[in-house]
């Protein structure tokens, strides 16, 4: 009997026009989006590739010691694969970051070459089941019971021996079927543009990231497509059912996640870039005030050795030590910094948990690596190579005048060779699968637990409604 | 008659609450979007004036000292600062603004072409990252997208609800000609639409005022009435193609539907996808760029000290292979314009996106600007190079005047204005078509409901 419904319920909903339209958008879109983004991401992904190995081979070809700790690096942010299904708030978007001594790491953003590219935000997988698929589960789902109480089919067949229940749980299969079916075939059709395009390499992490991403995906329509299913079982016209459903649709996608972290920036309220850097260029001038003031000391205490030059080597090293007690500061100031922004973007992020679309977003770009965690990973990173960068460039630099100073001692006045070619690599380990998986294990839990309420709540109104 | 009928159309439109879910989106919605921006304006304006206070008075501070040596290092050593004002109007609509840093910094070894930052680039170490996936919902952003849906939902019924229930068969079995029924169901629609929308402006514009944002100043307000106005004018248009989709589709559910896909293609897919494609179609080379290190910088000096007296008060001539790179950012402008207006030209398939655009050009934070502000960094950073060259080259020559250093002769910051006239000739064309849109879709419902078959 189960069977026998929700083939109906297939056949009926296969031959209507939303079916047409819902194939159209995603056979068209969906690849068509893949498409465009895997070429700019093969592009772009040739590009870093060769910066970042140019910035390696600079710093190798530094001339002296000096400026190697002066000057500092360029390094080129790695590019994530998966950003072609989700962008998220990635920052391995390929920028290069310019490390120098006494800053900050300095990301160079480029100008856009056209400012229409920016007006307004992207499109891409994400975005498309977000938004375009949730809507096509409520285009199926608004009238599965209002509008056959309208046709008056609904008397008809529960005049039978059918059970209510048998009769949701065919419409929820088959209703769900018809959605999923055209975007199962448009995710397959994109994976294997994603496979096939030249210079892209998916690693077996990454095919299980995709494939919980689809999971996913099927969850959170799956949710939509409930709810849908509960407001046509309250309502009794049709029209009254898809006009609710797009009010809350409105307020669930757009209104809640846009507002709520938009009011709690105003709430909880950062300090200005502004004074932020007036504090680290206060921290900059102490700590270079302190490191020659640490020297003086040392040269009035040992005027013995400021005769035989080897004070020279206690400057530089003073000097060093100096810079680590200003990254000190600088860090200091940065986690205070951050644990003011990790509030801001948490209550952020419990605001945007009764947006399924946010809560759906959220769960995408932890699986993809362009969530906020991953960003505020990377970040991190790059600051800790700022400090491992330095921390070899200040040993170096007074190791380098300690050996000058041993060979003036023996008379030999001319610079020597110096060996700076085990410098500290910047490499990116993504955080693993199942950290990421644990990280959004919560969202999905949320989006399955949506399922079952908005289906349980659906089964319970529909049970007691009267069909006349 | 005509007004009867309207009157029938608003008091239905009271009766299902069409009116009170209308106020509670636009004054609801567009009056906390307007509190939220006035205190974000607030903060970001305060934020400016530190800066530019501090970055004033080192440039003073530099310049007051007795030795012209010591001017001109003084100077160097902080850098040239310009701080980016933030747009008045940028309270309703962020546009590209907040793509933009906030400080531009000239140094002397870092050539024009990219951000020296000291304030907010795009996607630095300070931003809260939750802001990039969720677009701030200012006044422009509710009406192009979700006041848009609101439009709709007044009017996807107004004729095939009838029809179905069959009260049009009734109305129209009277002697009273359907194009005064279409016309008089348009008025009544538009005006239990536009009363709530009108109302919340009148409120925005309130509040800007009150808040002593745009002051008294009669270009802004032309501005925002512009943009009210333009405003009320893509919300008709939306209004028109549901009442064009209801007079086509037999239930009203299914004008819905239709109505839905309408919205979803304007509003959402085609200004999305526009830049997209324009890069596809028109895709770009690598960005040639005019770049300096602080090796140029020295040589540089040393070439022009070489040759002493007599060339030394002229700027620096570029070089073969500066005009080569000079030659070729020419020609990739070239392109990056001819793309831009393809995405414009792509643009114009959607209200949405034109009406995005139109209100980005009335608030001084369009494409537009954005060039502006990019071309005037890239020239202060180039003059910025090519003067400190000139200006130690005279310090190593000992002809360094009071003049050399005066206050105003270092580069400037030169940020075109663009005047409300400008601002006008480039959007005519987009107003235009929205216009013409509107008439063509009204005239569309018009001729459909005089077509229609009413039993």
């Amino acid at each position: 009997m189960l069977i026998t419904i929700i083939w109906k319920e297939i056949l009926e909903k296969v031959l209507s026009l939303r079916f047409f339209i819902a194939v159209l958008m995603c056979i068209i879109l969906l690849p068509g989006v893949i498409l465009l983004r895997t070429a700019e991401y093969a592009k772009k992904a040739d590009r870093v590739q060769k910066e970042a190995e140019a910035n390696i081979d600079h710093i190798r070809n530094y001339p002296a010691e000096r400026s190697y700790r002066i000057r500092g690096a360029t390094l080129t942010l790695p590019l994530n694969i998966l950003g072609i299904f989700s962008e998220g708030c990635d920052a391995r978007d390929g920028t290069a970051v310019e490390l120098v001594l006494w800053r900050d790491p300095n990301f160079q953003s480029k100008y856009s070459p056209n400012p229409f590219v920016e007006l307004l935000p992207t499109f891409d997988f994400a975005l498309f089941v977000g938004l375009m698929m949730s809507l096509l589960a409520l285009v199926f789902s608004y009238d599965a019971i209002s509008g056959e109480l309208e046709r008056g089919t609904l008397k008809l067949m529960l005049s039978g021996q059918l059970p209510r229940s048998t009769l949701l749980l065919a419409k929820w299969i088959g209703g769900l079927t018809v959605v999923t079916l055209p975007f199962l075939i448009s995710f397959l059709i994109s994976l294997l543009i994603v496979i096939l395009y030249p210079g892209t390499q998916m690693t077996p992490g990454h095919w299980i990231a995709v494939l919980l991403v689809f999971f996913i995906s099927l969850v959170y329509i799956a949710a939509i497509f409930s709810f849908g299913l509960f407001i046509s079982c309250i309502t009794s016209r049709a029209a009254t059912s898809i006009a609710l459903l797009l009010l809350f649709w409105v307020g669930l996608c757009w209104i809640i996640p846009n507002y709520g972290r938009w009011v709690v920036t105003q709430i909880i309220r950062l300090p200005t870039v502004t004074a932020i850097e007036r504090e680290k260029s206060t921290a900059r001038r102490e700590a270079e005030q302190w490191g020659w003031k640490t020297y003086e000391k040392y040269a009035e205490e040992h005027p013995e050795e400021v005769k035989t030059g080897y004070s020279s080597v206690v400057y530089r090293s003073s000097m060093v030590k100096g810079d680590e007690r200003f990254a000190e500061a600088l860090d200091e100031i940065d986690a205070n910094y951050q644990n003011l922004l990790n509030m801001q973007v948490g209550l952020g992020r419990v605001i945007c948990k009764a947006s399924p679309f946010a809560v759906y977003t959220d769960a995408v770009t932890e699986i993809t690596g362009t969530g906020v965690r991953e960003r505020a990973r990377l970040l991190q990173a790059v600051r800790r190579y700022r400090h491992a960068f330095f921390d070899y460039a200040g040993q170096k630099f007074v190791e380098y005048y300690k050996k000058r100073w041993e060979l003036m001692q023996k008379g030999i006045e001319e610079r020597h060779e110096f060996y700076i070619g085990d410098f500290p690599i910047f490499s990116y380990q993504e955080s693993r699968l199942r950290d990421k998986m644990k990280s959004s294990f919560l969202d999905i839990l949320l989006l399955l637990v949506w399922n079952v309420v908005f289906f349980i709540s659906a089964y319970a109104s529909f049970l007691r409604r009267s069909i006349v | 008659m005509l007004w009867l009928i309207v009157k029938k159309e608003l008091l239905s439109n009271f009766a299902n609450f069409r009116i009170l879910t209308a106020f509670v989106v636009f004054v609801g919605l567009i009056m906390t979007s307007t509190l939220l921006s006035v205190t974000d304006y607030n903060a970001r304006m305060e934020d400016y004036t530190t800066r530019t206070r501090e970055h004033k008075r080192a440039f003073n501070d530099a310049l007051s000292q007795e030795d012209i040596y010591h001017r001109a290092w003084g100077v160097v050593y902080n850098g040239l600062y310009y701080d980016l004002k933030p747009a008045e109007l940028s309270t309703l609509c962020r546009g590209l603004e907040e793509k933009l840093p906030s400080s531009f910094r000239a140094r002397n070894y870092s050539g024009g072409g990219r951000f020296r930052e000291t304030g907010k680039p795009s996607r630095s170490l300070y931003e809260n990252p939750l802001s990039i996936l969720y677009p701030t919902p200012d006044f422009v952003y509710i009406i192009s997208i979700i006041a848009a849906l609101a439009a709709l939902f007044f009017s996807f019924d107004s004729l095939c609800g009838e029809r179905l229930e069959g009260a049009l068969k009734l109305m129209l079995a009277n002697p009273i000609p359907r194009h005064k029924v279409i016309l008089a169901k348009w008025l009544g629609g538009y005006i239990s639409l536009a009363v709530p929308y009108f109302v919340s402006c009148l409120g925005v514009i309130g509040v800007l005022m009150v808040s002593k944002i745009i002051g008294t100043s009669e270009e802004f307000l032309y501005r925002i009435i512009a943009l009210v106005v333009i405003g009320g004018i893509y919300l008709g248009l939306f209004f028109s193609l549901g009442l064009l989709i209801s007079s086509r589709v037999r239930t009203p559910s299914a004008s819905l539907l239709w109505c839905l896909f309408v919205w979803l293609l304007l509003t959402i897919l085609i200004p999305r996808l526009a830049p997209v494609i324009a890069n596809a179609a028109m895709p770009l080379p690598e960005e040639p760029r005019l770049r300096y290190t602080k090796k140029d910088w020295y040589r540089s000096i040393r070439k022009i000290d070489d040759q002493r007296e007599p060339r030394l008060a002229e700027m620096p001539e570029y070089t073969p292979e500066e005009e080569a790179i000079l030659r070729r950012i020419e020609s990739f402008n070239k392109m990056r314009a001819s793309q831009a207006k393809f995405s414009l030209m792509l643009f114009r398939l959607s209200p949405s996106a034109i009406f995005t655009y139109i209100a980005s050009e009335l608030a001084g934070t369009s494409p537009t600007y954005y060039e502006n502000v990019r071309s005037a960094d890239e020239d202060f950073g180039n003059e910025y190079f090519r003067f400190t060259i000139n200006r130690f080259a005279k310090m190593r020559s000992d002809v360094l005047t009071e003049a050399d250093v005066a206050k105003d002769a270092w580069p400037e910051f030169r940020l075109s204005k663009i005047s409300l006239g400008d601002t006008i000739s480039a959007v005519l064309p987009e107003v235009l078509i929205l216009v013409i849109s509107n008439i063509a879709v009204f005239l569309g419902g018009f001729l459909s409901f005089i077509k229609m078959d009413v039993a």
